[in-house]
């Protein structure tokens, strides 16, 4: 099987070695490789269950609160291996921030779901003027700037989902993480947060777990498409198919099964 | 209930499709069937529940407000009509302040570590198998063992049969309690809610301790109040440790150590004392004890229930 190697010209955020995952003694994913690239946005693609969002668990350690799994091989980020024992994984997910699929605010006030990880990243200078910044950044501010007073789950799931974008903005992570931020919301919501992702590209590196070939390529530039190995057993284990520049996925695919997902002939 | 004249609104669609046998009729008739039996048991429930206190205020009401207050602020007497329950009534809140003061923290701070800090080894699922198994221990045994600890062993700082040894045997009895509760709160916080925090570089403790903590409140308070409901209504344990059925005397609030280390005595000894004299007196003082009794039990279950939703306004705020 040969990966396409993306060509980059720009410096690599993260960088995957073999890494495998391992949920008690099923193998979820199996030797992926693969490097972020800085300032990019990086998709990842693929039938559900193929381990996206295993992957995106790993870059910021959120996998290993999961009972029972098992990370194996290396993670690089920017020069450290992610994994070491000396790596506390709380300074590491305040670096690496991560938007999840439903939308997860806390039940407090919009003021205080922002508010709340500037003050606990011990921020120095007015928090205000940083909630409002972070509010203003995720496309949200003019909705929410008369009831910050309001519980979060006021608001739609769409405004939510942006509450979370910029709860993540907030404490100015390095590298942002995904995972199906708009699965549960419609298509103008969709709009508005893919709007939001390509500004955001301009500051963060960013990667998006999603279902949606439009978007993934509307978004993003990377793209990975994941697979899944079927053996005789039935059970079988995800795996990195095809690495490459967005375009090049989904115009000239190196694989077969790669070119049968994207233009939507699965299986 | 309205009775539904079925109409078979697709008739041509089932007719085509023997297959499914809708039968709603049939099924009305279940349903309306489990609503009567459902009914009855509430009904039943209700009965029972009306004449006990129905019995209960009619013997007891009389005595309780015939000089009112003097039923609250009397010792107990060998004349019925002068007997009151002033010492029991202290002891009990004397009992209550201390159990939950030494079964909060330790609850609490017990389920806590195991549902949000303690790793899922096989030790962690051979406490929390006795956990539960403790919660179903009858309660006399816990008398058992706080006679031969608390009164016994640990005599020189309980002073024997005491108000102390009382409120640690009750703590005993209701600490796996309030640990199940405890738990039970915290694994109804849903899991979404500690991942946004651990996603922001939030420590495992600032996660527990400004968002779970929080939502599980509410229910961890319930748990915590009725488990004290269900120590103030407790009567063989502190049988078992010794407490005297007959106190003419206060526990001094000062020096403290010398009123925790006072004998004392709970309302429903000082029922149970009075109900097995043959004197009809007694048995209306009886009645009018639990009065206070049910009244107190009353008191904390509307305080759960206010503080529950409080906190629920709290939160929807
Ligand atoms: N917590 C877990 N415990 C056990 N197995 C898990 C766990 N999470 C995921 N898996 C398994 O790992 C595999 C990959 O799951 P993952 O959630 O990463 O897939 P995915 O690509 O994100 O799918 P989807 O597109 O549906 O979100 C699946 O077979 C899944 O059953
Ligand atoms: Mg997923």
């Amino acid at each position: 099987m040969s990966l396409t190697a993306p060509i980059v010209d720009t410096e690599t955020v993260l960088s995957v070695e073999n890494l495998s995952v391992y949920y008690g003694n099923f193998l979820a994913l199996k030797d992926v490789n693969l490097s972020i690239p800085q300032h990019y946005v990086t998709a990842f693609i693929g039938s559900s269950g193929c381990g996206k969002s295993t992957l995106l668990r790993c870059l910021n350690r959120m996998n290993e609160l999961i009972f029972g799994s098992r990370v194996l091989g290396k993670i690089n980020y920017r020069g450290t291996d992610l994994y070491a024992p000396t790596v506390d994984p709380v300074d590491v997910r305040r670096q690496i921030g991560m938007v999840f699929q439903k939308p997860n605010p806390f039940p407090k006030s919009i003021y205080e779901n922002i508010a709340y990880p500037i003050r606990i990243n011990g921020y120095q200078g007015d928090v205000e003027e940083l909630v409002e910044q972070s509010l203003r950044d995720a496309a949200l501010w003019d909705e929410v700037k008369d009831k910050l007073k309001q519980n979060a789950l006021s608001l739609s799931g769409g405004q939510q989902q942006r509450l979370c974008i910029a709860r993540a903005l907030a404490i100015e992570p390095d590298l942002l993480l995904m995972d199906e931020p708009c699965s549960a919301l419609d298509p103008i919501s969709t709009a508005r947060i893919e709007e939001l992702i390509q500004q955001l590209s301009q500051q963060y590196t960013i990667v998006i777990v999603t279902h949606n070939m439009q978007q993934a390529s509307r978004v993003s530039q990377m793209t990975a498409f994941f697979n899944t190995t079927s053996d005789e057993a039935g059970s079988g284990h995800g795996y990195l198919a095809e690495y490459g520049s967005t375009e090049q996925i989904f115009s000239d695919p190196a694989q077969d099964v790669t070119r049968d997902y994207v233009s939507g002939r699965v299986g | 209930m309205t009775q539904i004249e079925p109409q078979n609104l697709l008739q041509d669609r089932t007719a085509d499709s023997p297959q499914f046998q809708a039968n709603l009729p049939e099924r009305y008739r279940a349903d309306r069937l489990f609503q009567a039996a459902a009914l009855l048991a509430v009904l039943i429930a209700l009965a029972v529940l009306v004449m006990l206190l129905g019995d209960v205020l009619i013997t007891g009401w009389p005595r309780l407000f015939t000089d009112f207050p003097d039923f609250l602020t009397s010792f107990p007497s060998r004349r019925a009509a002068q007997a009151g329950i002033l010492s029991p009534l202290v002891g009990t809140i004397w009992l209550l302040v201390l159990t939950a003061l030494f079964a909060i923290p330790t609850g609490v701070g017990a389920g806590i570590f195991l549902e949000e800090f303690a790793a899922n080894t096989r030790l962690a699922q051979l406490i929390e198998i006795n956990i539960g198994n403790l919660a179903a221990v009858p309660s006399i045994i816990y008398g058992l063992l706080a006679l031969q600890v608390f009164v016994r062993w640990m005599e020189p700082i309980t002073g024997g049969r005491s108000v102390l040894a009382g409120g640690l045997t009750l703590a005993l009895l209701v600490l796996p309690i309030i640990i199940v509760a405890t738990r039970e709160a915290l694994r109804a916080v849903p899991s979404s809610i500690r991942q946004a925090g651990f996603a922001l570089g939030t420590t495992r403790w600032q996660v527990v301790r400004d968002h779970v903590l929080p939502i599980a409140l509410p229910g961890i308070l319930t748990g915590t109040i009725l488990a004290l409901s269900r120590a103030i209504g407790e009567t063989a344990p502190l049988i078992t440790i010794g407490a005297l059925t007959f106190i003419a005397f206060l526990p001094p609030l000062s020096p403290l150590i010398e009123g925790l280390r006072s004998p004392f005595t709970v309302l429903p000894i000082q029922t149970y004392n009075w109900i097995s004299r043959p004197q009809p007196e007694f048995q209306n003082n009886a009645a009018a004890a639990i009065i206070v009794l049910i009244t107190v039990l009353l008191l904390m279950n509307a305080t759960a229930i206010y503080l529950r939703n409080r906190t629920q306004q709290i939160r929807n705020d």
